[in-house]
């Protein structure tokens, strides 16, 4: 058995794990993350959400809300055990955390998001349809692009199974026509691997091996076309991206954009490397592994058991935080009963003790509505330290953050990326009082 | 107004059965549907074309038919069907010599469908053939039973009645019966996208399934059944090769089964007095199967369930018995003679795998009364793509397109898949996989949509099994609706309803085995298409 010591021991590697762990060194703690692979910021579309309008009506996309305290507020009212209320206690205070989280995970000088934490957005998906957001990966398409740039060509790669341009062209037609923007849309193809059937993955790794040949097609496919604006599905690779976009905006004369991918998504990617390397550039310590239980004394945890290279490790720390997400990403999981996986945590949703209850009952007889199982998590008090059933302390130096959190549903409400931020840099903090 | 000879309502595999065999026997007819083929209990059964074991003791008529007709479905369309051998577990030694005498019985009938006759197995060799069984069974015995796509079946049979000549209207609902002064049936008054129409016919023929007491309502005839909810579980790939009869916690009899690239675990069998639109599958009733299996296959529990499904048993109505005791046999209501109301018949009951013969029967009286003396040839001219066998390995070379996808592809479409691949030469494009599950090829898709009456991302799946595996149509579904939005040249919103439709859909079987890997996928499935899609909120709720 090896040993490994620590002060805080962050247990995920997704938006709220690092979020936590950056928080938690920028005090100057010893810190470690522990991770057992993609989390489910590895499936990120490219947009950081924060509050999307909670009064929006269904089928009016057009309207909506821009202000994103006002939609924090609002969210609130009607969702009262959101975690957001563990991050502050008024919607102003809530964005002010985010905006300084965001600016700690994401530091401006590298370009990696844009956006803004205090307004909404619209940002145009690789099915030709738009969602609210307030941070995306840099270079994504939003409505304010559309107003300025009208003559817009439609970039795609040949064989990529998860882009259909013909039905990207005619939804994005409509809907950009509802929203009041008129587009004059053009479409060309970029060659690419010439393989029948391609993932986004496959295709940004073809891309990556092939960056010149494929920015070549791109100024060519460009000039041919005389377009203001290039749109595309979301494949360039992390470290050749910016280059790649400083080269054909300089040479075709054009403003790039890519559009919000779907599952499995190379902005995800992208985001997961970005991730590892703000942990590297801090000089934390990741370690893959996934973990297999834990020693505690009485009411306070004492190392994380983890498995490396065939060889059993036992991380000693002072404090956890526990931000292995929800279903997805395999915090909690649900066969006979509810459960959290690690540390074996009371589950709650909607303020309710969960234990053997049918999933039925937490879900929607249509689809399209809420479901109250994505709402099931832990439940924290405003130090975000993990509480049991009766409202006491879990442990005494065990933390959660993320998406791990009871009342986020960030698929309906549009929180996760602001709830993965602030309850990420507030653990972070707390942990390191 | 239009005028048939017949008019057949409900496009299960009876009414798509009797609808080709009145267009090969030379009628003028007509198949209306509210739905789709296939959309009720045809679709929703085990897709077993059985012998009926297990009707022998006491319904010795169900099991010959069965056998008999199960040989003949064999020779039309042969290559839907594929072969089952069944493990059945004994599970009291000194039981072994009655089990023995009754399959001994069945061997005779086994061998009308090319069922190998039956054998004997111990503990040791059980366990080589299902690794993962239970420790206690320690005798069981084998028969052969066939598997078929029944989506497949009743679509085949539509599409060989249209190719003869007869009109096939899906999504058009019945909504009236047209009467004559005498209050004899001369016709329906149907409903579709484009509105109301009367189509006038000699007879009409109810071919309703569990709609059938409601139709027959409407029509002024008494038809009754003991309407019996039925439900299976799906589960991701194959837990075993061998399909295993098993024994429920109170005794009745179920099966789990591997089904063509899936395990299927099944049924239950429940008096339904609801409304057969709105089955829905809870979550007890899905328990109540795995606590079954469980007793045989330990693990199942532990396995993904992809999905649940329900359908509607239209059980002949007997008072006093047990779900499970009454008899599934068929009738056939010759409404003249009973009620004494002419110009409608009607037919309930039956198996699947007697369905070729329960259509003959009802095209018989029907063209008695219509003195039409054509014989039935149903059991003679093969069905669409039955007519030679295509190799796969042969097609997938000069195609250049995967052997297992065309493998699949000639399951479902048998010789017709040269046509299909054709498609392929002039537009190379339709060579992609869409679906990577199953798979399903683009050009599949493209000749259901052109050539199989699909214009629906559901019609699209019944067809192809396009999304039934494991991700259920998270990867495939956009992609499959982008091509059916551009052969069919539908409008944003129109392709955009299609896709929240099918995940609707979709919803009703995944809602109830929600667990495991079963619930990061909906939870990765959702956030895709509500999340970044914004469909939901796009669109509204309806």
């Amino acid at each position: 058995m090896k040993n490994i010591e620590t002060e805080v021991l962050v247990i995920g590697s997704g938006l709220a794990g690092v979020s936590a762990a950056l928080a938690a060194k920028k005090s100057g703690k010893k810190v470690m993350v522990l991770s057992q692979g993609a989390a489910a910021s590895a499936m990120s579309s490219g947009a950081l959400d924060i509050c999307a309008d909670p009064v929006a009506v269904p089928g009016v996309p057009e309207k909506w809300c821009p202000d994103c305290a006002q939609n924090i507020e609002q969210l609130l009212l009607r969702v009262p055990e959101h975690p957001y209320r563990l991050v502050a206690d008024s919607a102003e205070k809530i964005i002010e955390e985010i905006k300084s989280a965001a600016a700690l995970v994401f530091p401006g000088q590298d370009g990696f998001i844009s956006g803004d934490a205090k307004t909404i957005q619209l940002a145009f998906n690789q099915i030709g349809t738009f969602k609210q957001t307030s941070f995306t990966q840099t270079h994504f398409l939003s409505l304010e692009d559309l107003k300025t740039s009208a003559s817009v060509l439609l970039l795609s790669f040949s064989g990529l199974i998860d882009f259909d341009p013909g039905f990207f062209a005619k939804n994005f037609l409509h809907w950009t026509g509802r929203l009041g923007v008129k587009v004059n849309l053009n479409q060309a193809q970029i060659a690419g691997a010439g393989l029948p059937d391609i993932s986004s993955l496959q295709a940004m790794r073809w891309i990556d091996e092939n960056a010149e040949k494929t920015l070549e097609a791109m100024v060519k496919a460009v000039k041919a076309n005389r377009a203001e604006l290039v749109i595309m599905p979301a494949l360039l690779p992390f470290d050749k991206r910016q280059e790649l976009i400083n080269r054909m905006e300089k040479d075709a004369q054009v403003k790039f954009r890519e559009l919000l991918a779907m599952p499995p998504s190379v902005p995800g990617k992208r985001l997961s490397q970005y991730l590892e390397n703000r942990l590297n550039q801090e000089g934390i310590e990741l370690i893959s592994g996934q973990a297999s239980g834990f020693n505690a004394e009485g009411k306070k945890i004492l190392s994380l058991l983890t498995e490396r290279n065939l060889e059993k490790v036992e991380i000693r720390g002072r404090a956890f935080v526990l931000a292995t997400g929800s279903f997805l990403a395999g915090g909690i999981e649900k066969h006979d009963e509810f459960k959290e996986k690690l540390f074996g945590l009371d589950l709650f949703c909607k303020d309710q003790l969960l234990s053997k209850i049918f999933t039925e009952k937490l879900t929607s007889p249509s689809i399209a509505r809420p479901h109250p199982v994505f709402s099931v998590g832990l439940k924290a008090e405003q130090k975000m330290r993990v509480l049991g059933r009766g409202g006491e302390t879990a442990y005494e130096n065990l933390f959660a953050a993320g998406s791990i959190l009871a009342g986020g549903n960030y698929i309906f409400n549009g929180t996760g990326a602001g709830v993965a931020l602030a309850s990420g840099v507030k653990a972070g903090k707390t942990v390191s009082n | 107004m239009s005028e048939y000879d017949v008019v057949v309502v409900g496009a299960g595999v009876n009414g798509t059965g009797i609808v080709r065999d009145l267009a090969l026997r030379g009628l003028k007819v007509c198949l209306v549907e509210k739905s789709d083929f296939a959309s009720g209990a045809s679709g929703a059964n085990t897709g077993m074309i059985h012998g009926g074991l297990r009707y022998l003791i006491y319904d010795v008529d169900t099991t010959a038919h069965s056998c008999l007709d199960s040989g003949y479905i064999q020779k039309i369309v042969p290559f839907l069907l594929f072969r089952i051998p069944f493990v059945t577990p004994i599970d009291l030694k000194v039981t072994v010599p009655f089990f023995e005498t009754y399959f001994e019985v069945y061997d005779k009938y086994a061998k009308l469908k090319n069922g190998m006759p039956h054998t004997l197995l111990h503990k040791k060799e059980i366990q080589e053939l299902i690794p993962n069984i239970s420790e206690h069974v320690q005798y069981a015995v084998t028969t052969d039973e066939w598997g078929i796509d029944p989506q497949r079946l009743c679509t085949l049979n539509g599409l060989s009645a249209a190719a003869c000549g007869a009109d096939i209207r899906l999504h058009t609902e019945v909504v009236e019966f047209l009467k004559d002064p005498s209050g004899n049936v001369v016709g329906v008054r149907v409903r579709d996208r484009s509105g109301f129409q009367d189509l006038r016919s000699k007879i009409v023929m109810q071919a309703t399934g569990p709609w059938i007491m409601r139709t027959s309502r409407k029509a002024g005839v008494d038809v009754k059944i003991r309407p019996g909810k039925g439900v299976h579980i799906t589960f991701d790939r194959r837990l075993l090769n061998y399909s295993l009869i098993i024994n429920m916690v109170d005794g009745r009899m179920g099966f789990i089964m591997p089904h063509e690239n899936s395990t299927i675990l099944g049924t239950t069998d429940d008096d339904y007095f609801g409304d057969p639109d709105d089955l829905r599958v809870t979550e007890d009733e899905v328990d109540y199967l795995i606590s079954g299996a469980e007793h045989y296959l330990p693990g199942i529990r532990k396995a993904r369930m992809v999905r649940a499904w329900v359908g509607i048993r239209p059980t002949l109505f007997a008072w006093g018995k047990n779900e499970d005791k009454l008899s599934r046999d068929h009738k056939v209501f010759d409404h003249e003679k009973i009620e004494g109301v002419k110009g409608i018949v009607s037919i309930a009951g039956g198996k699947l795998a007697s369905y070729r013969l329960m259509s003959e029967e009802a095209a018989d009286l029907i063209c008695q009364k219509l003195g039409c003396s054509a014989k039935c040839q149903t059991h003679l001219i093969p069905l669409p793509g039955g007519e030679k066998i295509v190799s796969d390995k042969e097609l997938a070379q000069e195609y250049g397109v995967p052997c297992y996808a065309v493998h699949r592809m000639i399951y479902r479409h048998g010789a017709k898949s040269v046509e299909i691949l054709e498609l392929t030469r002039e537009r190379p494009e339709l060579k992609q996989i869409v679906c990577r599950c199953e798979p399903v090829l683009a050009a599949e898709l493209v000749w259901c949509i052109k050539n199989e009456m699909a214009s629906t991302l559901t019609q699209l799946r019944n067809r192809t099994r396009l999304g039934t595996g494991m991700c259920q149509g998270m990867r495939c579904s956009l992609k499959a609706a982008a091509i059916l939005a551009r052969e069919l040249g539908l409008s944003a919103r129109d392709a955009e309803e299609n896709l929240v439709a099918f995940l609707e859909k979709r919803w009703r079987g995944n809602r109830p085995v929600l667990q495991g890997s079963t619930m990061e996928q909906e939870e990765l499935h959702q956030a895709s298409y509500f999340l970044v899609g914004n469909l939901n909120h796009l669109l509204g709720n309806k």
